[in-house]
């Protein structure tokens, strides 16, 4: 299997599925003269044509909404936002319109469009653009909200985002465009609503997902498997909603301990939401409180080293794992 | 009006108790005094009498249940209750608390939370209500009163599922949290012992954890070796007489299927000094002492990683056929934890005995609020002066620890050769009986 | 004032040569629409609420709906609207019945009882809803008609809004990208004078709103929202300069609310003699007097008329009143389109 970019397979996604579909089409700033402000989108517009990929003016709420209504009329589009930041000030488009139409029109409509772009801290992005959106879309019924960890996870995910009939939230990062993984030459498509048990073990459960899986989760693990002698089992839950609630409780209900790591802030944050689903169906065979990693409850600074000492880390998170095996 | 059955408060410590089996059913008549259900305490089970008579309604909890003190049970109808009625209102009340009755002392009892003391105590310390012998004095406040044991849900679904109490684990987790490596340890603990030792010369060592019954003895007997000044007194009987009448009486009970062992003529000797000597026979609150007309004497059991005390109640009533019976009964129910709380509580005494392990003598901690306690050496072959010859007699040597606080040198004394005399001539015994 | 009275900057277009039969239809469409909101004021303040919520009738605007449902072609042409959309909604074609259900809740409602007074759809007409968000509705009209430019369906969209809307952030961006992108779009402003109780020259720095429409490229001007033909006429050539890919266009349809805002509008932020000026140019009044002028309808007709719709309106109204509730395990259908996990 070759290794790409995560850029890459997500372009990869977008160009078979709009080779594979008439109806799908690229919509959002930069994504087309200039080639994607962050490279996803290079080469779309020549390949495609200014009637399929299409840049807009710094609009956000009018072509998310315009997004929006298309697809209620019978079109797929992949609306990408150079930041979900960027999608405070066009949340009506998404919540009001996207996720509710259907429902208010008695199931009349379907609306079947991807918004996509960077979700998260980037780097010294400062408070205003490091939002991490997944605990505010993941709350809405109506939404699907996705979160890809590697390339591979990308591509899957991505091509069945866009053949969804539902909105779907889709979650990346700017800082893991670069990241090289094996993608399969062949098509293939992920499941949407289904977690993957990325490795099995027996002492304690560690869910996570996107950016923070990549940048400390996976480090964190081969630290606590070599050094601490704790067999972690890692669970990456790639779709948030709606969550694979049955795969996190089989896991706990084995390893009786769970942690969960997310770079959201912990109060009313991502963690918080997937606690109050397992905590019940889980009580009995916990034999610790489920532990939340997340980042400090703090604006997101834009000098480094604070930015750093903010989220999530390795050590945070071999302390939590500890804590939960009393070790 | 209906009358509501809740689950008895049967000591001081007790939060909860297991309805472990309903002796009536719905629909059956009961009169007062009726016994309508067995109750399992921690280590006992009791049956449960009804206050009420009248027609047996509604039973609101099933058989295997805990249940926490106070909280109701079953309702009886009585006098012009229509039953069907009753019924139908406490089904839909469902278990709860009584709407008048002991005072709760479980702060979440519908809940399911498991309370315990925190203090165990010794197990004969560690009683309360007594239906018939002597009062004892009131436990401190803090050990009555009930405190919530901190332990992690899958601890306690695992406890509850090995049928061990969470209240006799020790909670190793934060804040002394029973996790499930506590409740696997004890019941490794059983299998720890059967493993072989690390091999000798490895250099391996195994950590076998404490229980909490094992920390509740300890703390007991330092509580009581630390306050209470021991002082110890032994005398050497001989039992050659008394050993040899025990083959001949054996031989002749042999029809009857009854062996009397040494040990049932010294608890019987032992009764008998006690009448003897009231000083002896009573409990001390730290305040007054009380002596007893009668002697409910505690028997130190082994168990597996403990020690329990039944009481045979009124033995000085009792003849040697009884003693057996009662002393093999209660030790046997005691190793299956299958005692009554009755049956643990009220000593004026205790006796120990390690005569059959061979030891020569020993002295023994005294069980509060009990002064005294006999320890019972090995029955064996000595060399004895005998009208200036060197004998071998059976002898067996015996130690009293007393309090001082209340016991001086020369009534121990006196105690002891009144039961050496009873010992060397058994048929002093008849003289007093 | 409202700006309805003072401005009047086309001159209404020339009557068109008919034998009335149009024209009456469009007549009964006006008087059955007044009655159906007329009938809903009555229901909603009738002792114990059959509708609930948020309420806004379209008494007096009604040669707007009647004017644009004459030139829509319902197998290719979006309407989309904000929360004042009853109206609309019986002009393109939805039965009072289903539309009154909606008010009440009711499953046979348009949206199954999901979607309420500001929510009607119907979607097999083109009818693309009522929005409840002032302003929030423009983008998706734009993308609404986006998707006919991409199809080449040839269909245009009439995106409706209030003249709140235009003071949203939406309205900028979508009158942009809709020029931007040529898009087959009439924005339709529908000027009753009054954003809920705050008057235009109260809430527009330009109190000619047809000039809130300049600065993105496109025709933008103000016509007799009171007049169906002057709306047939406006909003009709918008229409077939859309059709031929020149863009949108941006129409500001002066007219008067005869009711408040919504349900609980006392109404004290204008005059008597105001309501009593508006009413001289009602829309169903003027078009009665153009068709008796014309020799189409006479008073005998228009009694008729008015009789058949308030039978119409009362059979809806029992029959609504009538219906059962959803089941309440419904509120659980219509969220998604697909099942999860989701595998393609």
């Amino acid at each position: 299997m070759p290794a790409i970019q995560f850029r890459e397979a997500l372009r990869a996604a977008m160009v078979e599925e709009m080779e594979r579909d008439e109806t799908v089409f690229l919509m959002g700033e930069e994504v087309a003269q200039y080639n994607g402000a962050y490279k996803v989108s290079e080469g779309m517009l020549e390949k495609f044509g200014p009637r399929r990929v299409l840049d807009t003016p710094i609009s956000e709420a009018g072509f998310a909404g315009l997004g929006v209504g298309a697809a209620c009329c019978g079109l797929r589009p992949i609306i990408e936002f150079m930041s979900w930041s960027f999608t405070l000030v066009c949340m009506d488009q998404i919540i009001n319109n996207a996720a509710n139409i259907r429902y208010m029109s008695g199931g009349q409509f379907k609306v079947p469009i991807v918004f996509r772009g960077g979700n998260g801290i980037a780097h010294q992005l400062g408070a205003t653009h490091s939002h991490r959106m997944e605990a505010v879309y993941s709350r809405i019924p109506g939404l699907i909200v996705v979160a890809p960890s590697t390339p591979y996870e990308a591509k899957g995910l991505l091509k069945t985002s866009i053949r969804c009939d539902d909105p779907v939230i889709f979650l990346e990062s700017e800082k893991m465009l670069g990241e090289m993984g094996e993608v399969p030459e062949e098509e293939y498509l992920l499941p949407l609503g289904k977690a993957k048990v990325e490795r099995e073990g027996q002492d304690v459960t560690l869910l996570s997902y996107g950016r923070p899986l990549q940048r400390v989760v996976r480090p964190a693990v081969k630290a606590l498997s070599n050094d601490y002698n704790i067999d972690v089992e890692l669970i990456d839950l790639r779709t948030l909603r709606p969550l694979d609630v049955q795969t996190i409780v089989d896991s706990v209900r084995k390893t009786n301990r769970c942690v969960i790591v997310d770079e959201d802030w912990g109060y009313c944050g991502m963690g918080a939401g997937i606690i109050q689903k397992i905590q019940k169906p889980c009580f009995d065979d916990l034999d610790a409180p489920i532990e939340y990693v997340h980042s400090d409850e703090i604006p997101v600074p834009f000098s480094h080293p604070l930015e750093e000492a903010m989220m999530p880390s390795v050590d945070r998170i071999i302390a939590a794992v500890q804590e939960v095996c009393y070790k | 009006m209906p009358a509501e059955i809740t689950m008895p408060q049967l000591s001081d410590t007790m939060t909860e108790g297991t309805l472990v089996k309903w002796l009536k059913k719905e629909g059956d008549r009961v009169e007062s005094g009726d016994k309508i259900a067995e109750v399992e305490t921690d280590k006992a089970v009791m049956e449960m009498e009804s206050f009420e008579s009248g027609t047996l309604a509604a039973i609101l909890v099933p058989e295997g249940q805990k249940v926490a003190v106070g909280s109701v049970m079953a309702v009886v109808a009585t006098g012009k209750d229509d039953p069907a009625e009753v019924k139908q209102q406490a089904a839909a009340a469902g278990p709860r608390r009584a709407r008048s009755g002991p005072p709760a002392t479980l702060e979440a009892a519908s809940t399911g939370e498991i309370h315990e003391a925190d203090y165990v105590g010794h197990v004969a310390v560690a009683t309360g209500q007594q239906p018939a012998g002597p009062p004892l004095p009131k436990l401190p406040e803090n050990v009555a009163r009930g405190v919530r044991v901190r332990i992690s849900p899958l601890a306690r679904r695992m406890a509850a599922e090995k049928n061990i109490d969470p209240r006799t684990l020790l909670g190793s987790g934060p804040g002394g949290r029973v996790v499930v490596q506590d409740v696997l340890a004890l019941t490794d603990t059983a299998a720890a012992r059967s493993v072989p030792l690390p091999h000798p010369g490895s250099g391996q060592t195994q950590t076998v954890p404490v229980t909490k019954m094992r920390a509740a003895i300890g703390k007991a007997l330092q509580s009581s070796k630390q306050r209470i000044p021991h002082f110890y007194e032994t005398v050497e009987a001989d039992v050659e007489e008394l050993s040899a009448m025990r083959l001949r009486m054996n031989q002749m009970l042999e029809p009857q299927n009854i062996h009397l062992s040494l040990a049932d003529f010294v608890v019987k000797a032992l009764a008998m000094t006690l009448l003897a000597h009231p000083a002896l026979n009573a409990t001390f609150n730290g305040i007054e002492v009380t002596r007893y007309g009668d002697v409910h004497l505690g028997i130190a059991v082994a168990v597996p990683d403990g020690l329990i005390v039944p009481v045979l109640r009124n033995i000085h009533l009792m003849g040697l056929k009884e003693i057996r019976q009662r002393s093999v009964d209660l030790a046997e129910r005691a190793r299956a934890q299958k005692l009554r709380q009755e049956e643990m509580s009220g000593a004026t005494f205790t006796v120990t005995n390690l005569g059959r392990y061979g030891v020569k003598e020993f002295s023994a901690i005294i069980n509060p609020p009990e002064v005294g306690i006999l320890a019972v050496g090995a029955a064996e072959k000595r060399p004895a002066v005998r009208n200036g010859q060197l004998v071998a007699r059976t002898m067996m040597s015996l130690t009293l620890s007393a309090d001082h606080r209340v016991v001086d040198g020369a009534m121990a004394a006196e105690f002891l050769r009144t039961l050496k005399q009873f010992l060397e001539e058994p048929g002093m015994m008849l003289v007093f009986a | 004032m409202a700006v309805a009275d003072q401005v009047q900057r086309r001159p209404p277009a020339p009557r068109p040569q008919s034998d009335g039969r149009l024209e009456r239809e469009r007549l009964r469409m006006m008087m059955l629409i007044r009655r159906f909101e007329e009938r809903t004021y009555q229901e909603y303040t009738r002792p114990g609420q059959k509708i609930g919520g948020f309420c806004h009738l379209y008494s007096g605007q009604e040669a707007i709906a009647v004017g644009t449902a004459a030139i829509f072609d319902k197998s290719k042409d979006y309407l989309i609207n904000g929360y004042r959309c009853h109206g609309h909604s019986l002009a393109l074609g939805m039965s009072p019945h289903a539309a009154m259900a909606e008010l009440f809740g009711k499953a046979t409602g348009c949206s199954h009882g999901k979607g309420g007074s500001m929510h009607l759809f119907q979607a097999e007409v083109g009818n693309n809803g009522g929005h409840g968000i002032v302003g929030g509705q423009i983008p998706l009209g734009v993308g609404m008609a986006f998707a006919q430019s991409y199809k080449k369906t040839g269909g245009v969209t009439f995106c409706f809004l209030g003249d709140g809307a235009v003071n949203q952030g939406t309205h900028n961006e979508s009158l942009n990208l809709a020029s931007l992108f040529k898009l087959p779009c009439i924005f339709v402003v529908e000027n009753n004078g009054v954003a809920m109780g705050t008057q235009v020259e109260r809430a527009s720095a330009e109190i000619d709103l047809a000039q809130r429409g300049c600065g993105y490229g496109m025709p933008h001007y103000n016509i007799d929202g009171n007049d169906v033909d002057v709306v047939i006429t406006e909003l009709g050539k918008a229409k077939e300069a859309a059709a031929r890919g020149e863009g949108p266009t941006y129409i500001v349809a002066n007219t008067y609310r005869f009711r408040g805002h919504s349900m609980s509008d006392p109404l004290k932020y204008r005059t008597k003699e105001e309501a009593e000026r508006a009413k001289l140019r009602d829309p169903i009044k003027l078009y009665q007097q153009r068709m008796k002028d014309n020799g189409w309808i006479n008073d005998e007709q228009i009694e008729a008329l008015d009789h058949q719709a308030a039978q119409e309106i009362d059979q809806a109204t029992r029959q609504a009143d009538a219906d059962p509730f959803p089941a309440p395990e419904d509120r659980f259908q219509e969220i998604l389109a697909e099942k999860y996990p989701l595998e393609k």
